[in-house]
């Protein structure tokens, strides 16, 4: 009957005993009765009886009955129909066939051969059922309007030219009606889903369906439930077996983790010996478990941040999606933009379900239908954009080689952060691949593809690809496990190594410094979920450097984002710091990554973390782990020296592509710098407007003061500065910037 | 909608003025709309506060955000 029974026992833990009935009545339409004498197939299923008893789901409807109480409804009000309908059969089922078709307006009759309503009920013992409920359970029969015809034995011959539909639930019979008995036996075919008979318009269920001596109260109940729809579909004409999968009793998909779960017996009836008393049901239904899974809540902090079951993320989503212009608002808006796009709730679900996919298609939709506020991804993307200006790009063989047999790709975030690392690698991969390694600098594009923004990544991906191909087609070695994942997902034809294993073949550096035994708690990054190659090397190479390797609780396939991923820092920074939170509690150590992301981000939010690289590289791990790496006007800076000094160093080429804003001389405090790094406005934004102001002398002053402020919307950010101009520059008081766009009268410039 | 400043007197280095509360329009994707801000009578520069930046301004981006 789909009783919903664990919003019924959880109401009964409450003690809240109406509400737990009114649950119960919902869907039984003899509660009275079933709440006494329910034969419950539910509770061999119960999930509890993996650790403990089953719930006594029955004794606790049973329950219900007692220490509840509802209102006498009058229902819903009846909408007559003209269609009759007869009922052969006062038992439980075509009791139920009768009342739930009177609900839906049919004019119903019913006969039964006895001289009371009740069939096999009222052979039960009056302490199991007693006589005053049965008969004030029976009388909704009545009181519904559905004439009953007592003392009348009719068969269904008699009945079935004069009424619309009938149905035939005459119990444990011997003597199957005429019309309907087909073969000796008496047995006739009954259609499983609907129990339509092979005689138009007449269905059959109940006890008859049984085996002989066999009582299953809630089965009449069930099969009176089923039949009433049955008819009703028959009556309107439309398919009788269509969309009713869920009808019937079936296996839940329903995952619930019981591991840690304490195992309890069944609370005893120690009061009254055939019931609970109040206080036992309410004990008892303490022992529920309240199925659910949730696996993917419990594990990662943007779900449990939005503490959403799963099914309703996605009814959200999809919600958000369809949603046209003006009609409604896009509550999933934000709850799109603030995943990690990571992959661990598809690794921890027990159906798979990957709700990072989910929303990496749902960005790419919004961006593509136009609703994706620009200004959300619009640092990031503009870093990539950066990073793949003719300023930091570099794609060059080896100084003095005209081919290559491999091309070092180390990523725009380790030139970002650690421009040196890239040098000494560039250096010590030259020496053991005797020379044959040439050097691309540049973005592999996945901000792009984390913001949705489909067609902007293809095209990256594009450019890389016709840039290897001009280099004669090399294996390319990656640093970033970012770049490594995402080429080899896009472009699978590329020849890709990881930097770890070739370090790993190739031999460390000599002069490497000795870990002697530290222990480092090692995080894999969350694009290297699934190398598995890549994330032994690590190890391997960490373990050689003489250090000990902690293992996180969820690492390898089972890791987590450290909270860059998705691009979730720009959109989000309370979930941002949750996620992070989370990740670096997990152990005391320091942390080791290979993502020299990753790295930052920790070291960002104060947890001392060294990068395989500051192992290999690094001269002091102290300094190296508790370095809070570059904010982003100096990772830019970075990119373009880095390249700039490569150039010089090997190539021995000089290039300099400065634009006129930044020769204007910018002083900013700590202070500023850094209430300027957690807005994400940089220094060559200031640059920018103080260069603007003063040329065109649109600013404005302000004499208490002594400050001028102005601004300037290079492309969608509108970026304001209070400022005064001392001798060394500009001394910067103020940054701040806006979305809205101000359409200005037209201001000569 | 209601932008407003209560920002203290400041002037437009321009045109020597000081700024006046007058009709702004805003755009914000695919949305207009018209409020007070303290602008130049004379050549239109606008002054925004932080406040306003980071306030009501930010208020309305979000709103708009999720329609």
């Amino acid at each position: 009957m789909h009783v919903d029974v664990r919003a019924l026992i959880g109401a009964v833990a409450k003690g809240d005993f109406d509400k737990a009935l009114k649950i119960f009545s919902h869907t039984i339409p003899f509660p009275g009765i079933i709440g006494r004498i329910c034969d419950h197939p539910c509770q061999k299923q119960c999930k509890r009886k993996e650790v403990g008893d089953a719930l006594s789901i029955s004794a606790l409807e049973r329950a219900c009955l007692e220490y509840g109480s509802i209102s006498e409804e009058s229902g819903k009000p009846i909408r007559e129909k003209t269609q009759r309908i007869a009922v052969i059969g006062g038992g439980l089922s075509g009791l139920t066939v009768a009342l739930e078709l009177r609900k839906k307006g049919y004019r119903i009759t019913l006969y039964e051969a006895a001289d009371a309503l009740g069939g096999q009920l009222r052979t039960l013992s009056p302490d199991i059922l007693p006589s005053s409920i049965l008969l004030r359970e029976t009388d909704k029969i009545v009181k519904a309007g559905i004439s009953v015809q007592l003392n009348t034995t009719v068969t269904v011959q008699d009945l079935y030219r004069d009424f619309d539909a009938v149905y035939y639930g005459p119990g444990h019979t011997k003597v199957i009606d005429p019309l309907l008995r087909r073969n000796a036996t008496g047995s006739f075919h009954i259609d499983h889903v609907s129990y339509h008979t092979e005689i138009e318009g007449v269905f059959a269920g109940g006890s008859l369906r049984l085996s002989p001596g066999c009582i299953s109260p809630i089965s009449s109940v069930a099969d009176g439930y089923r039949t009433a729809t049955s008819i009703d579909r028959y009556v309107k004409k439309v398919s009788l077996t269509a969309s009713r999968d869920h009808e019937a009793p079936y296996a839940t998909e329903l995952y619930t983790n019981i591991e840690g779960i304490e195992p309890l017996p069944a609370v005893p009836m120690r009061i009254f010996k055939d019931r609970y008393s109040r206080d036992e049901a309410i004990g008892e239904a303490g022992r529920c478990l309240q199925c659910e899974c949730m696996e993917c809540v419990k594990h990662c902090g943007y779900l449990a941040y939005f503490d959403q079951y799963p099914g309703k993320c996605l009814r959200s989503i999809s919600k958000n999606l369809i949603l046209h212009r003006g009609f409604g608002m896009r509550l999933a808006t934000k709850f799109i933009n603030a995943c990690r796009l990571c992959g661990l709730c598809r690794e921890v679900c027990p159906t798979d379900l990957d709700l990072g996919f989910v929303n990496r298609e749902a960005r790419r939709i919004m961006v593509d239908s136009g609703n994706m506020p620009e200004a959300f991804h619009y640092f990031p993307i503009r870093d990539m954009l950066f990073s793949n200006s003719e300023k930091c790009t570099l794609t060059r063989h080896a100084p003095n080689m005209e081919s290559s047999r491999f091309l070092f790709f180390p990523g725009c975030q380790l030139t970002a952060s650690r421009p040196d690392y890239v040098e000494k690698t560039y250096d010590y991969l030259r020496s053991k691949l005797h020379e044959e390694v040439g050097l691309m600098l540049r973005c592999c594009g996945v901000p792009a593809e984390w913001a949705g923004r489909q067609e902007c990544f293809l095209e990256e991906i594009h450019k890389f690809s016709m840039l290897w191909k001009n280099m004669g087609c090399p294996t390319v070695v990656t640093a970033c496990p970012t770049c490594h994942h995402v080429l080899k997902e896009n472009l699978s034809d590329i020849p890709i190594e990881s930097l770890w294993e070739i370090f790993e073949r190739t031999g460390l550096p000599p002069d490497a410094q000795r870990g002697g035994g530290h222990v480092l708690a090692i995080h894999d990054s969350c694009s290297a979920r699934y190398e598995t190659s890549i994330q032994d090397s690590v190890r391997r190479l960490i373990t050689q450097l003489g250090y000990v390797i902690e293992e996180l609780p969820l690492n390898r396939t089972k890791t987590e984002c450290c909270g860059y991923g998705g691009l979730l820092y720009h959109i989000n920074r309370e979930v941002t710091q949750r996620v992070i939170t989370d990740r670096i509690s997990l152990s005391s150590a320091d942390y080791v990554s290979y993502c020299s992301n990753c790295r930052d981000f920790f070291a960002r939010y104060g947890k001392p973390s060294l990068h395989l690289f500051d192992l290999i590289f690094g001269k002091n791990m102290r300094d190296e782990a508790f370095h809070r790496g570059p904010g982003y006007s100096v990772r830019n800076d970075n990119r373009i020296r880095l390249k700039a000094s490569l150039l010089k160093r090997l190539w021995g080429a000089t290039e300099t592509m400065r634009e006129e804003f930044e020769t204007t001389a910018v002083l900013i405090s700590p202070q500023m710098e850094k209430k300027m790094e957690d807005q994400c406005i940089l220094v060559e934004d200031v640059q920018r407007v103080i260069h603007h102001a003063e040329r065109t002398g649109n600013k404005v002053f302000n004499p208490d003061n002594g400050h001028f402020m102005a601004h300037l919307r290079p492309e969608i950010i509108t970026y304001w500065v209070e400022y005064t101009s001392e001798p060394e520059g500009y001394r910067i008081h103020n940054a701040y910037s806006h979305r809205l766009q101000i359409i200005e009268d037209e201001i000569p410039s | 909608m209601t932008i407003q400043s209560t920002e203290p007197h400041v002037i437009c280095v321009k045109c020597q003025e000081p700024l006046k509360p007058g009709k702004a329009t805003f755009n914000y994707l695919g949305n207009t709309f018209t409020a007070d801000l303290l602008k130049c009578p004379k050549c239109g520069l606008v002054f925004v506060p932080e406040e306003l930046a980071k306030g009501r301004m930010l208020e309305v981006e979000q709103n708009l955000e999720d329609k």
